[in-house]
């Protein structure tokens, strides 16, 4: 049986191919206005389950960076402070050694206790050192100066870490904590030692106290939190530039996955436009003519 | 010999013959756009000859219509209804589907995802500033965001689910009624057909309402019967319309789900296999449906994501010390969320109120801490990194949303294809329906033209007959005249 084709059929196939040519067409539309592949997990749901991971996975990355550039700024004013502790030992040990000289005078000697007292007070004041309203050798006490000014003693004994989340399972420790480098023996530290110095040398009968021994004791603690912090700090910055990779290559993956070849869609979508101005106008052709026309 | 006016008979025949032709070829034209009409044929036979006495032969009478042909092939009509059934199941299951995408709208930058992205985000900046309001009044307002989108959804979903209810109700009507329709057309069809008559427009009519029935459940109709043209019709081996009785299909979705015990014909259980009707149920909810249910699947999982994650963070939060416990005013600890479900749960409104509640800070001693320790906010934080125990599977919430919307994409996905290719099908057999059926206008062009020929040739015979019976009547005898 040969296939009867009556009017009707063509116009309704007609209609039905123009319905999926719109269809087709609305959707390729869509994905250029949005620029991306697919806009509800049923256009694709691997591609949008990866993309909800990647996006996700943006979030983590953006937050990590946050985190650490926070730390950085954190360690690097932990470093200046420590950096200006260092400067005043030097100063106090160039002064002890002048002190211990047997050629100071009584005056002298006081002189150099006096300028050791204001050392003193400034070594307090850096250890009260704040980063936005936040003391930064006071542990997790961090707002409470860690140093009292007015017994002049290092009074925090917070011995807690300051930790940062730079990646999954990537922590790192961001302060130092001053109990260790200002009250590193647990009887002064280094403004006991300080302290002993401006007493000694005040007094007429200077003791027998190896201060210098004391002095480079405190250096060399200094030294080596200083040097713990800087191999931090190379930790850090070293996360760092894996975050920036990795949210490269996420980005990468979520474009990759997401996003349209613009020039495809807009060659398909182009495609698309023939095939409905054809469709269009063979419509126009064959819903006209019958037999109608012709019997007059 | 033949009677006199025989010719005149003869040609009076084919007038009426050909001229009921052409009323048939006027009825198609007519009724060229009308939905479910099936083009009619004036079937023509010579009527009976008539001997003639002495003779071998036996001479022609002419013509009469002996009936009006319905063309049309059951055939099509089975394969189209069986396949309209699949279109309006899976169009129902896209429907409700699509919604749900819609309404969960993910991937994007402002679905649940994000959301809950931005909450642990919180977390992880108060866990750096646990001594600044700021960032506990962040904390509190992200929890509310992703509670109150929680709830958006928990209450779009019942929202949808209600919908479908009255969906259900309406559906059921039109089968009803359809079926009425149906009943009063048996009953017309069976009171003119053992009167020899051939109610092919009732037929039609009929057949559109059993196409349309078609689309809403399964139908099965009995081969008409012989003496009267009367269809049953049955649905799940039930039957719906017994002749002129139209029994009522009924669906009870009282209880929130339905149970297939309650969807009855009559008093009689009817088990739907296919048909927009199932597909709305199997949306709206259907007892030991199991992956069938659409929605009470989603608001399951939906809710097993939303109080797993509050439990997971209530449990880390009431570890933790707030303000109050640090700075010994109080030793309450509060949880971080409240409720029991989807729908009701909030940000503890005391938190709300005194964001210095929230549990930022781990002990460092025993019922010791400080205003600067965010460890508990940073464990809060990690809570996204861990396996937590969702019925049945142990994920991270990410994993389990994700798993939801891969899953919901692949349901929608499968029902939107489905839903495409029936109709492809349907239009094919539609197709094939019309080109049997369908009026083609310039058939019908041609055969007025030749129905009108025939009808002038037999007007002519008649004028034929009549000038030979002048020749006889007053021709003849008159010589000399």
């Amino acid at each position: 049986m040969t296939l009867r084709v009556t009017q009707n059929i063509l116009n309704q196939n007609l209609l039905f191919n123009l319905q999926r040519t719109n269809k087709t067409m609305d959707q390729l539309q869509e994905q250029v206005s949005s620029g991306r592949k697919i806009n509800k997990p049923s256009d694709n749901p691997v591609i949008a389950v990866r993309g909800m991971f990647y996006r996700s996975s943006l979030n983590e990355i953006d937050q990590y960076k946050r985190n650490a550039d926070d730390g950085l700024s954190w360690m690097t004013s932990t470093d200046e402070a420590l950096d200006e502790v260092t400067s005043v030992l030097q100063r106090v040990r160039e002064l002890t050694i002048q002190g211990e000289n047997g050629t100071n005078s009584e005056t002298d000697r006081n002189a150099i206790a006096e300028e050791i007292s204001q050392l003193k007070e400034h070594l307090g004041e850096i250890s009260n050192s704040q980063i936005a309203g936040k003391y930064i050798f006071a542990g997790t006490d961090v707002k409470t100066p860690p140093y009292s000014s007015a017994t002049k003693e290092f009074t925090n004994a917070n011995n807690e870490k300051l930790e940062l989340v730079v990646g999954q399972n990537n922590t790192v420790q961001i302060n130092v904590k001053g109990i260790d480098v200002f009250n590193n023996d647990g009887t002064g530290g280094i403004f006991k030692v300080l302290s002993d110095i401006e007493t000694d040398f005040r007094s007429p009968n200077p003791g027998s106290t190896d201060h210098l021994a004391q002095l480079d004791g405190q250096m060399d603690n200094l030294l080596r939190h200083r040097s713990e912090l800087g191999a931090r700090m190379n930790r850090m910055e070293l996360s760092i530039s894996r975050i920036d990779g990795l949210e490269v290559s996420t980005t990468r993956l979520l474009s990759g996955e997401e996003d349209v070849d613009m020039a495809e869609v807009i060659t398909n979508l182009k495609a698309q436009e023939n095939v409905q101005r054809a469709a269009l106008s063979v419509g126009a052709r064959i819903i006209q003519p019958s037999l109608v026309d012709f019997l007059r | 010999m033949t009677s006199t006016f025989h010719g005149i008979e003869l040609g009076k025949r084919g007038l009426a013959a050909q001229q009921t032709a052409l009323s048939t070829t006027g009825h198609n034209i007519a009724n060229a756009n009308t939905t479910g009409y099936t083009r009619q044929r004036a079937e023509m036979i010579a009527t009976k000859p008539v001997s003639i006495p002495g003779m071998q032969i036996q001479l022609g009478t002419g013509v009469e219509v002996d009936k009006l042909v319905r063309l049309r092939e059951d055939y099509l009509d089975v394969q189209l209804r069986g396949e309209n059934k699949s279109l309006g199941y899976w169009e129902a299951k896209s429907d409700t589907l699509t919604k749900v995408e819609e309404l969960l709208n993910e991937p994007s930058d402002d679905g649940l995802a994000y959301t809950m992205d931005e909450f642990w985000k919180g977390w992880e900046e108060l866990s750096k500033n646990p001594d600044s309001a700021a960032a506990r009044a962040v904390v509190s307002q992200k929890g509310v965001a992703v509670t109150e989108t929680l709830r958006h959804i928990s209450e779009s979903l019942n929202q949808i689910q209600d919908d479908l209810k009255l969906v259900i109700k309406t559906k059921t009507d039109s089968v009803n009624s359809l079926a009425t329709q149906i009943g009063n057309l048996n009953d017309q069809i069976g009171r003119l057909v053992p009167n020899e008559y051939q109610p092919n427009d009732l037929y039609d009519q009929r057949d559109v309402l059993i196409d349309q029935l078609s689309k809403l459940v399964d139908v099965k109709v009995s081969p008409p019967n012989k003496d009267t043209g009367v269809v049953d019709i049955s649905v799940g081996g039930v039957l719906l319309v017994s002749g002129k009785t139209a029994n009522t299909l009924t669906v009870d979705t009282s209880s929130g789900v339905v149970d297939p015990a309650n969807i009855k014909i009559g008093n009689t259980q009817v088990a739907l296999n296919s048909g927009e009707l199932l597909g709305r149920i199997e949306s709206f909810g259907i007892l030991g449906g199991g992956v069938k249910s659409t929605i009470p699947t989603i608001q399951e999982k939906m809710n097993n994501l939303a109080m797993t994650f509050v439990n997971a963070v209530n449990a880390v939060h009431e570890k933790g010390m707030n303000l109050e416990n640090i700075n010994g005013t109080s030793t309450n600890k509060v949880p971080f969320f409240i409720g029991t479900s989807m729908n009701d749960i909030a940000v503890n409104p005391d938190i709300l109120k005194s964001p210095g509640l929230i549990a930022a800070a781990k002990e460092e001693s025993s019922g010791q801490s400080s205003t600067g320790n965010g460890k508990n906010a940073q464990d809060i934080a990690n809570i996204k990194f861990i396996a937590l125990g969702f019925p049945g599977i142990n994920s991270t919430a990410d994993d389990y949303y994700r798993n939801i919307i891969g899953q919901l994409g692949i349901d929608s996905q499968e029902a939107q294809r489905m839903q495409s290719n029936s109709e492809v099908i349907i239009q094919q057999v539609e197709n094939r329906r019309q080109s049997v059926s369908g009026v083609s206008l310039d058939e019908e062009m041609a055969n007025m033209i030749k129905f009108q020929q025939a009808y002038n040739a037999s007007a002519r015979m008649v004028t034929v007959v009549d000038q030979c019976l002048d020749k006889i009547i007053n021709g003849m005898g008159r010589v000399g005249l």
